[in-house]
């Protein structure tokens, strides 16, 4: 090295990258040196350095083999601590200062890795190893598998919380053009002259595609000038949205696509307020796929070794990054894009010891490359790579006549670089998702797109055409008839500038290099995931006909890459194997994403307290001052208890729930479903939901309802008060507004349309206040103008009227059993109600009760709520039987008569009391007449709610029991084998306070 | 009521007024503020019914907005689309019960008219990159020639019920229900960082 600035690798000058800004980076703990433009890859060919990983299953050493997304060797572990991230191609990261990267699935080093003594073993470890090997015997499984665990996977992940964060975006537009290259550039600048709304998506940091790491010309200029002035154009329109860095990863139906756009990758942090990634949901009337192609490894032995490259990658590392991967390269080619490529290598200081084309004849293409004296071999192949952990050279031999065999003459030629080229296959991934029809194309030996079932069309190479000026061609005709077909009728294909139009020439397939006799060197398919021909030869030994079910045998295209290099190659090998024809043994489905992404990116800003929403109730500020521990309810927080000084949480909710009984308890039910029901046959409405009658409900007073589901099950329940003549309030369980609500507009818009009812939800509306125990009427008194005497306001009644000086209403209902009322005042003033009433009640001792107590004083009370509503219910087993109206229709009436309904061993609500006095009864917990009787046990029933009353001083619950209501009385157990818990019960009546209502009438 | 005691809003607490996110140099890319005190008053009725749109326009000053997604104005009252047979009413009205009382009186009993001025908090999100912020939020087209001044959406941003009412280009109220604000405030407080974004005054009215 003459210069320490510049790596051995760089070219003094020339690519893409900005010799200004070095930036320095470590990869595996040792320092380095790349520039801004540089992706990982680039800056590290540029230092030399090749050896990047082990690979999956055998640990063999891998490389650098492509310089883009297909890459399936080059897998890194990027960053550190809570922003580890494993299995990152490097050819994709963009170099940015203070880099930290690590090579995995090897250890103690790259360089020398322990694992890699499978490799030597790998003859037995073929494909189906695990399934054959690990079956037997069944009770070693579980040793087997802690050992596979650890061999097994790629890479770790992070175990802390992602301190990053990320977004979602949503988008629609006339025209999307996947892909910034030639094609994709010419159709977005088509369709964006007509005026249509136009996106262009390209998952490089530049866009110009397969031109950023080429010598091409357009208009006699270097194609990039022509890149970056369309590039101009493109951003100064208005209605054209520019997304580099942004991969399109999946097309659904309906013309959806899901983008990721890599936002803050690049950075060394994601710092500040940029997202490191958003997700892009696009809606786009008409899509151009100008996808470009992927070149095909070819397959011949040892063809994994770092050195061995994809040839149009090693173009790209000279031109995009002004690196070379080698100084002295042997090209194996089956097509003619090599030679442009030995060229272009040729002109930047790269040796060609020798190209070895298998085809027969001279291609036209060669002459050039001949006259600047490089030696050209017909029909031979490099049928071995040498080296152990880089390239040293290559085995070439001729073929024979048919090409299945080596004819001898073995030449071995020493480089550091072999470059590949087995052709090229469109990138029809999207075109797949989007159920496009493939046909096989012959001569450019690849399946090409055929019919599309979506909106969209493809352009470029994507579509098997190889030429600059073709695909540019192609692309603005594709442009143009994406906007034609979005509404833009006027619109024309533009005219193209000249470019060269060079194509690939006759292909020569040969999908397996022939191998010397007895020879074990592997010919690798699928990089990442080791599947070699030997893996696909030997799954069409044992079998396997279905192409789908070979991937999953061999794992081929199975990884992270999904097989972007290796399906053709893969596919054609077993196609050979059968003897059938490539497209009749077809392909394997292209399914989304196009590259992996990342959860975070997929959940967005929607994690942590954001997952869901939460919803809050008017007086949640003072919950949350006062102490108060909360508990979900749905989308709801709740306060579940207001722990004192001193107190333990059973402490503080026995003394909440007490106190209620003794004096008198506020809690805040906002989040009861409220909803208004307004017209003049709202009466009759509520008489054909309810199974009880409201049609003679009097204005001023409200009544306990319940609902049945269409096939006689228990919906819900809640109050109904009559406001005025037309005018009602509905009440529902927190858990149900939504569903009643859904239900009830479904009977009126469908059902009985011409009912004169409008239902508008009110649960926003207003801030609900239970106010509950001996004292209430007291306390209310102080603050109403309303009357509170019990005669002026009887049980069930409601009034409007002033409540601490705002308008409002109170209800005359109990849940917990005592005297109680709850209060309705518009939200924005259910603080000031509420700490109004903790003020006026001072001396009453007015203390707050949480959701806790609430549980415990309505199982007191026998009062029914979610879990007793499970929908397997019916009003009779709950005890309502009393309240189905005989004169009138309801909504699952008819249901009722049903003989699963009638019959006599239905489960009945009744109450339960643990018999020793002092064993709790357990959630859920099965009735059983005898726990430890023959199984399967005979299960009665089952617990539905439990708790400690402090009323009755014993465990409680409520069940559903087999004739419960006939088996009072009667001891039995309730067992829980689950957590190992039983105890002997009771059952008794559900009501185990006031049974006659006294206490609430009173 | 003569005194009406203050209203408080959902965001009481948690509004804080300034600048935040990214450095904007005093260009903030989003505007934020919640607009209390306003009458909202839920009607329901019959579209094909002569005698309630009468009533409706002797009672707003304007027409019935029939067409989905449409807004009539009247002065300081906004008649917004909701559904075929709903729409909501608006104004700066700080009483709610005046509002209410015009239309109940305005409108026969098969009419509903409910007041609803509680039930949601009413976000003005504006700036430059107001609509970027929304197309976080929803699926919907926000395009300055499809999602104009005077049209109404109601859609869903993150997970919750928002009704998106275009002001002018760059000017938009957000009615979230009441339990959800604080939610809602947050996400929009995040999907603006980025932009830089101030939070102006409470606007009454």
């Amino acid at each position: 090295m003459n210069n320490p600035q510049i790596p051995q690798y760089r070219l003094p000058e020339g690519g893409r990258i900005d010799r200004s800004r070095p930036l320095s980076f470590s990869f595996n703990g040792r320092a380095y040196v790349g520039y801004q433009g540089d992706t990982l890859a680039s800056a590290l060919l540029a230092n030399g350095v090749h050896l990047i990983a082990r690979s999956f299953k055998y640990h063999r050493p891998r490389g650098i083999m492509s310089a883009g997304s297909e890459e399936p060797c080059a897998m890194v572990t990027m960053r550190q601590g809570s922003r580890i991230e494993p299995n990152i191609r490097a050819t994709q990261i963009e170099l940015y200062e203070g880099l930290v990267a690590n090579s995995q699935n090897c250890w103690p080093s790259v360089n020398f890795d322990l694992q890699a003594i499978i490799n030597k073993v790998s003859r037995f470890l073929p494909s189906g190893f695990y399934y054959k090997t690990f079956k037997w015997p069944k009770f070693l499984w579980m040793s087997y598998e802690k050992v596979i665990r650890h061999a097994a996977g790629m890479g770790k992940v992070a175990t802390l919380p992602d301190p990053d964060h990320y977004d979602h975006m949503h988008a629609y537009c006339d025209v999307l053009v996947v892909g910034g290259g030639p094609a994709g550039l010419m159709a977005a600048k088509s369709a964006a002259a007509s005026g249509a709304r136009v996106m262009l998506a390209d998952e490089q940091a530049e866009f110009g595609g397969t031109l950023c790491g080429r010598a091409e010309k357009i208009s006699n200029k270097p194609a990039m000038d022509w890149v970056a002035r369309v590039r101009d154009e493109l951003a100064a329109r208005p209605d054209v949205t520019l997304l580099p860095r942004t991969v399109v990863a999946s097309y659904y139906d309906h013309n959806m696509l899901v983008l990721n756009q890599r936002t803050g990758e690049h950075l060394p942090t994601a710092e500040g307020f940029t997202p490191r990634q958003r997700i892009w949901k696009v809606w786009a009337k008409q899509v151009v796929l100008a996808t470009g192609a992927i070149e095909r490894p070819l397959v011949f032995g040892n063809n994994d070794l770092p050195g061995v490259m994809l040839t149009g990658a090693v173009q790209t590392y000279i031109s995009q990054y002004g690196v070379l991967a080698g100084k002295n390269a042997v090209i194996f080619t089956n097509n003619d894009s090599a030679y442009d490529a030995a060229a272009h290598m040729h002109d930047n200081g790269i040796k060609i010891a020798a190209i070895i084309d298998n085809r027969k004849q001279t291609s036209p293409a060669a002459q050039k490359l001949s006259d600047r004296g490089i030696l050209i071999f017909n029909n031979h192949v490099v049928y071995q790579a040498v080296g152990s952990k880089h390239v040293r050279g290559v085995n070439i031999s001729p073929l024979n006549e048919n090409g299945d065999k080596l004819s001898g003459g073995n030449i071995k030629i020493d480089c550091d670089l072999l470059c590949m080229s087995g052709g090229w296959t469109p990138s029809v991934h999207l075109f797949s998702q989007a159920r496009g029809k493939l046909r096989w194309h012959e001569t450019l030996t690849t399946f090409i797109p055929e019919k599309s079932f979506q909106q969209e069309r493809s352009a470029g190479s994507c579509k098997g055409v190889w030429g600059l000026s073709d695909c540019l061609k192609g692309g603005a005709k594709a442009g143009a008839e994406a906007a034609k077909a979005a509404g833009f009728t006027k619109t024309r294909a533009l005219k193209t500038p000249a470019a060269s139009n060079h194509d690939m020439g006759d292909i020569r397939a040969l999908w397996r290099v022939p191998q010397p006799p007895r020879s074990q060197t592997k010919r690798f398919i699928d990089f990442q995931d080791d599947v070699a021909t030997s893996d696909i030869e030997l799954a069409a030994r044992e079998g396997y006909r279905s192409v789908e079910l070979t991937k999953r045998y061999t794992t081929l295209g199975m990884g992270t890459d999904q097989g972007k290099t290796s399906n053709i190659n893969g596919l054609a090998v077993l196609s050979e194997e059968l003897g059938k024809h490539i497209p009749e043994v077809g392909l394997t489905t292209f399914r989304p994403p196009y590259t992996a992404q990342t959860l975070g990116a997929i959940s967005g800003p929607e994690r942590g307290g954001h997952f869901a929403p939460t919803r809050r109730s008017p007086v949640h500020d003072w919950h949350v001052s006062t102490g108060a521990s909360f508990m979900p309810a749905g989308l709801w927080m709740r306060p579940a208890y207001y722990q004192q000084p001193g107190e333990t949480m059973w402490d503080a909710i026995y003394r909440e729930t007490k106190h209620v009984r003794s004096h008198v308890g506020l809690v805040d039910v906002s989040s009861l479903g409220k909803i208004d029901l307004q017209g003049k046959d709202s009466a009759e409405f509520l008489n054909r939901c309810y199974i009880n009658g409201f049609a003679k409900l009097p204005v001023g007073k409200c009544r306990y309802g319940v609902m049945l589901r269409d096939d006689g099950m228990v919906f819900d329940d809640g109050t109904v008060s009559r406001l005025a003549e037309n005018h009602f309030m509905m009440t529902t369980t927190t858990a149900k507004a939504g569903p009643v609500l859904q239900y009830l507009e479904y009977l009126l818009d469908v059902v009985w349309p011409e009912l004169d009812v409008h239902v508008v939800s009110a649960t926003e509306q207003w801030c609900a206040i239970a106010v509950a125990g001996p004292k209430s009427r007291e306390l209310l008194s102080r603050i109403t103008d309303i009357d509170m005497s019990n005669e002026a306001f009887e049980f069930m009644g409601v009034r409007q009227g002033n409540i601490c000086d705002v308008p409002g209403r109170i209800y005359r209902i109990s849940f917990s059993g005592e005297l109680a009322y709850e209060i309705g005042v518009p939200s924005d003033w259910g603080l000031h109600v509420w700490e109004s009433l903790m003020t006026a009640g001072k001396d009453l001792k007015v203390s707050p009760y949480g959701l806790e107590a609430m549980s415990i004083l309505r199982i007191e009370k026998g009062h029914i709520v979610g879990a007793e509503l499970n929908g397997r219910t019916t009003a009779d087993d709950l005890g309502f039987a009393a309240m189905i109206s005989t004169r009138k229709p309801f909504m699952g009436q008819r249901s009722l008569r049903k003989p699963a309904l009638l019959e006599g061993e239905r489960k009945q609500l009744v109450g339960l009391i643990s018999l020793d006095g002092k064993t709790p009864i357990p959630r859920g917990a099965q009735i059983v007449v005898n726990p430890d009787g023959p199984t399967p046990v005979a299960m009665l029933g089952e617990v539905t709610s439990n708790c400690y009353s402090p009323h009755v001083e014993n465990h409680i619950g409520l069940a559903i029991v087999k004739r419960g209501r006939q088996r009072i009385d009667e001891i039995l157990w309730a067992t829980s084998p689950l957590t190992k818990q039983r105890v002997r019960v009771k059952l008794c009546s559900p009501h185990f306070i006031d049974p006659q209502g006294e206490r609430l009438r009173g | 009521m003569v005194d009406i005691t203050e209203r408080r809003s959902a965001l009481e607490s948690h509004y804080t007024a300034g600048t935040f996110g990214a450095e904007c140099n005093g260009h903030p890319g989003v505007m934020l503020a919640v607009r209390r005190n306003l009458s909202i008053v839920h009607v329901a009725g019959k579209p094909d019914d002569q005698t309630f749109i009468n009533a409706i326009k002797s009672a707003c000053g304007c027409d019935i907005p029939f067409e989905p997604g449409s807004v009539s104005v009247a002065g300081s009252l906004s008649l917004i689309w909701l559904a075929a047979d709903r729409w909501m009413a608006v104004s700066a009205e700080p009483d709610p019960g005046i509002l209410e009382a015009t239309l109940r009186r305005a409108c026969d009993d098969t009419v509903a008219v409910i007041d609803a001025s509680h039930a949601s908090t009413v976000l003005r999100l504006s700036g430059p990159q107001a609509r970027t912020v929304l197309m976080k939020g929803a699926p919907l087209d926000f395009h300055a020639r499809t999602f104009t001044p005077g049209r109404v959406a109601t859609t869903m941003i993150s997970q919750c019920t928002v009704t998106l009412v275009c002001i002018d280009q760059d000017t938009f109220d957000l009615y979230v229900f009441r339990s959800f604000a604080q939610h809602m405030w947050e996400w929009l407080r995040d999907a603006s960082e980025e932009f830089g974004y101030e939070v102006s005054d409470i606007l009454s009215g």
